[in-house]
């Protein structure tokens, strides 16, 4: 029993932490161009690879840029690119999924081999590739990333409407003749959008972790917008040194992905517990 | 009657923690096995059939606690022996036969394993002999091709095959009791005869006794010597079989033996009653379990306290109006 | 079992063709003209005639099928094309980085089937407890940690402040271990939990009651009878993972300076080595669809009742 009550706790506990770290990191995203010191794209050579000074609270880069302004201003890039693409392959995914689940067919039929010769790729080594041929940019990484990921989406919310497809709920409702589309809105979404939202925050830290790892290897967020993942590459001759130049921003991803991934898990056990 | 008896439970009391409170499954139940004798637990399920079985041996799910009564077999104290003497006595002196054959074995290990590492964990012998013995309580319990049986894995067995299975491995250490939770109601009834013949056949050989647990009173009739009726986790009706099924004086006894189908036509008669709720289990005061569904029940169902009356020699009732 | 074998490799053909169509595609989303980019590659300055000359002997001019059909034909004899950087054969470069990778990816195996199956056995026996509770931290710092972080601090505090191990390139055995265990270290945390969910889930089945009620001890129901049946999903996802690792080292083999398929991957997409990309993906998907095909055909080798349902 205290057991029980002590670990719900600690969730609890854990629920908090992660929901502040993210709100936190929200508000640095929205507001990085006030809470930013210095212009963090701002190059001084004479000022490279310096210690921390009230100018620069966390010091310089390589190219005598502010660490910590281009840390805030790297929020902004990394999750609001992660939630682009979630964002873009939720749209994709949502409708074709459901089409494919509840009404299936040919489109199922077509949608099924899709996924059968897609999944056949580990699907970081597809992204990469994509963005190798099309060429490294922005626009190319959200799109190798829609492009490679969203069927893997797609076929998890196909999974959710064909178990809710068969319930009787949905049955009684085909029998009394609704069409279908009343149908899909009135009980087919609410049934799995909760769902759909914890696969969204389970899997926003992978998205994270992917993009900065292509940033990383050079082929995402091109310079001068500051990156985690770039930033960390951008230090690699000088880390011995000043490892400070790699510390903070891989700091900084770790943290946004334990913290989504906390509160993926805490929402899952939450919504869990109602369904039963 | 007049030996010892070679199991006594007194007074057991089993609860069991839900995230919706606290429920008592097993109130106040007492008996006593002698050996060779057979002692019949009728109930519907959740009457707390199971949880009594399970609490015998410690078996208890997580979330299920004995937190009152004793439990004493031969001169020991089963509720408060050191796990490794209580692990010795299970499967050697107290056995137990499951419910449902299909699930009890793993289905990635042969039934000749199985097999082998109950005898050795028990005896001290080599892997071949344990095999030899293995094959001859096969062949006991009419078990066709024993050699080839050991090789095969649960799933490849029928229910009824598995159930034998589970006898001979059982009958192997001659156990002092056997618990038989539903060992028939998993099977077909050509299987269920089969099944009840060879713990008939234990009994007289080995002076076995059992506790003979089932939803279905003919399986008890075969068998028990004495029944003991179960609702609500209360034991309300307790006689030698004869009696109970001449005399049923309970209320629930009676409504289960009419329930009973028979091979001739008869109009069903059906049970009255407004709502089909299941007996209340968390109410902490202790009225009639059986109160909503009794056809009997007036003002003084719940107004006396609920305890065993003697109706006449080894026949206990426990009901207010019975006197 | 022969039938499951063979029904398992046919249900590989159209897979295999799909990876195929899809590599062909690949090749053809290149901005512009490939014949130019072939040409900038090579430095040699693309005129009206070069790149002319070049279509025709790239076969750019003829229908997309044809070319897909004439391609097809030259990657069954093996025969990828030469790389526009090095003017090598694709498919010898790819021999020649393949096999690093292979050692990389056994050893972080090793590394995960060492760290992760006794901790998540642990923490299924001590369910809540001090053990459990770490391992669930540890989890989440595990599939948390973005891979090429933790490469530098295992680089910046294990060899160059501790000086422990050696800290680029391939060579002795030294060399493999932080690469190793950086790739292995996201996968630990999932088969831990794995492994503990999946032990749990069995130690409640009625076989483990009655294990118990026939006396058994303790330490062989864990072992022999919920351990062995809970490792089998462990062994799939392991699998499926290790064909994961052999085209996913990029990361790790980047930081590490390890000459393996992934640094050649990253190296040709940096030089728009075109054929060596193509390559590269073609073989890494027959690899990982190879691997997958291994693991089911192992699972149904380990599971009595699929290798009794190929039987029947």
């Amino acid at each position: 029993m205290v057991q029980n009550v002590k670990r719900k706790l600690m969730k609890h506990k854990l629920m908090m932490i992660s929901i502040m770290i993210i709100s936190f990191l929200t508000v640095l995203a929205l507001f990085a161009p006030f809470l930013a010191p210095n212009d963090p794209n701002l190059i001084d050579i004479v000022q490279k690879l310096q210690g921390p000074s009230s100018q620069f609270p966390l010091g310089t880069d390589h190219l005598g840029r502010c660490i910590l302004s281009r840390l805030i201003y790297g929020t902004r890039t990394s999750l609001g690119i992660a939630f682009l693409v979630m964002g873009l392959m939720m749209i994709i995914s949502i409708p074709l999924g459901i089409y494919a689940g509840f009404i299936g067919g040919k489109v199922d039929y077509l949608f099924m081999r899709m996924c059968d010769i897609l999944m056949a790729f580990p699907s970081f080594l597809l992204s990469l590739a994509l963005v190798g041929i099309l060429g490294p940019s922005l626009g190319n990484l959200i799109l190798a990333m829609v492009l490679v990921q969203w069927v893997f989406y797609a076929r998890v919310i196909r999974g959710m409407v064909l178990s809710v497809k068969e319930q009787n709920f949905v049955l009684a409702a085909k029998i009394c003749g609704t069409p279908r589309s009343i149908i899909i809105i009135k009980h087919i979404l609410p049934a799995i959008i909760s769902q759909v939202v914890v696969l969204i925050f389970m899997d926003i830290g992978g998205v994270i972790l992917a993009i900065s790892g292509l940033s990383f290897l050079g082929l995402g967020i091109q310079p001068p917008d500051a990156e985690w993942g770039m930033m960390i590459n951008d230090s690699k001759p000088f880390f011995r040194e000043t490892p400070s130049l790699m510390l903070y921003p891989g700091m900084m991803i770790f943290i946004v992905v334990i913290a989504f991934n906390l509160f993926g898990e805490a929402l899952r056990d939450a919504l869990d517990l109602k369904k039963e | 009657m007049g030996q010892d008896p070679i199991l006594t439970v007194d007074n057991l009391n089993v609860i069991v923690t839900t995230p919706y409170g606290v429920t008592q499954t097993v109130h106040d139940v007492s008996f006593k096995l002698e050996a060779g004798k057979v002692l019949g637990l009728v109930g519907e399920s959740g009457s707390g059939k199971t949880m009594t079985c399970m609490s015998l041996l410690k078996l208890l799910p997580e979330k299920a606690k004995v937190v009152q009564g004793s439990i004493k077999f031969k001169n020991i104290d089963l509720l408060n022996v050191s796990t490794e003497d209580l692990r010795k006595v299970r499967g050697s002196e107290i056995a137990m036969i499951m419910q449902n054959p299909m699930i009890a074995f793993n289905p990635v290990r042969t039934i000749g394993r199985h097999f082998i590492e109950t005898l050795r964990t028990h005896l001290p012998i080599t892997k071949r002999q344990a095999r030899k013995m293995a094959v001859e309580y096969l062949e006991k319990t009419d078990l066709p091709n024993p050699e080839n049986v050991l090789k095969q894995y649960p799933f490849q067995l029928s229910g009824g095959m598995l159930q034998r299975v589970m006898i001979a491995i059982t009958m192997s250490l001659s156990p002092s009791i056997i618990i038989a939770d539903e060992p028939t109601t998993a099977l077909d009834s050509t299987n269920q005869l089969q099944v009840l013949k060879q713990l008939d056949k234990l009994r007289e050989e080995y002076n076995t006794c059992i506790l003979l647990v089932s939803h279905d009173l003919g399986v008890i009739a075969q068998l028990a010597d004495e029944v003991a009726v179960m609702y609500g986790g209360y034991i309300v009706e307790k006689a030698p079989v004869l009696k109970l099924l001449n005399h049923p004086m309970h209320p629930y006894t009676k409504v289960l033996l009419e329930s009973r189908l028979g091979l001739t036509r008869r109009k069903i008669k059906v049970e009255k009653r407004e709502s089909v709720s299941r007996p209340n289990l968390i109410n902490s005061e202790k009225t009639c379990p059986f109160l909503e569904r009794c056809e009997d029940a007036d003002y003084t169902c719940s107004s006396y306290n609920l305890e065993f009356k003697e109706y006449e020699k080894d026949h206990l009732v426990r009901c207010v109006k019975s006197r | 079992m022969s039938w499951f074998i063979f029904k398992r490799l046919t249900s590989l053909i159209p897979i295999l063709l799909g990876i195929s169509l899809i590599t062909f595609i690949l090749l053809h989303l290149i901005p512009g003209d490939p014949a130019v980019a072939y040409l900038r590659a090579s430095h040699i300055p693309p005129t009206d005639e070069t790149v002319a000359a070049l279509r025709v002997e790239l076969g750019l001019n003829k229908p997309l099928y044809v070319q897909y059909f004439e391609w097809l034909g030259k990657v069954l004899q093996l025969d990828l094309g030469m790389s526009y950087v090095s003017n090598n054969s694709v498919w010898e470069e790819i021999v020649v980085h393949f096999f690093p990778t292979v050692q990389l990816t056994f050893a972080s195996l090793i590394f995960i089937v060492v760290i992760s199956l006794p901790l998540g056995m642990i923490s299924a026996i001590y369910k809540g407890k001090f053990v459990d509770q770490f391992s669930r931290i540890l989890a989440f710092v595990s599939v948390s940690m973005p891979t090429f972080w933790l490469g530098f601090l295992l680089i910046y505090f294990l060899s160059v402040k501790l000086d422990l191990f050696p800290v680029l390139g391939r060579g002795t055995l030294a060399h493999l271990v932080l690469p190793s265990l950086t790739l292995a270290f996201a996968y630990i945390g999932t088969y831990m939990r794995l492994l503990r969910a999946s032990m749990l889930g069995n130690l409640n089945e009625p076989f483990v009651v009655y294990a118990r009620a026939r006396g058994l001890r303790q330490r062989l129901i864990v072992i022999r009878h919920v351990l062995k049946k809970s490792l089998l999903p462990v062994i799939t996802g392991l699998g499926m993972s290790f064909g994961n690792m052999l085209s996913g080292a990029v990361i790790v083999e980047t930081i590490f300076a390890w000459p393996g398929m992934g640094q050649l991957f990253v190296t040709s997409i940096l030089n728009q080595d075109y054929p060596m990309i193509q390559g590269c993906v073609l073989f890494m998907g027959v690899i990982f669809v190879v691997c997958n095909l291994l693991v089911d055909l192992t699972y149904s080798f380990l599971d009595p009742r699929i290798r009794w349902e190929g039987e029947k």
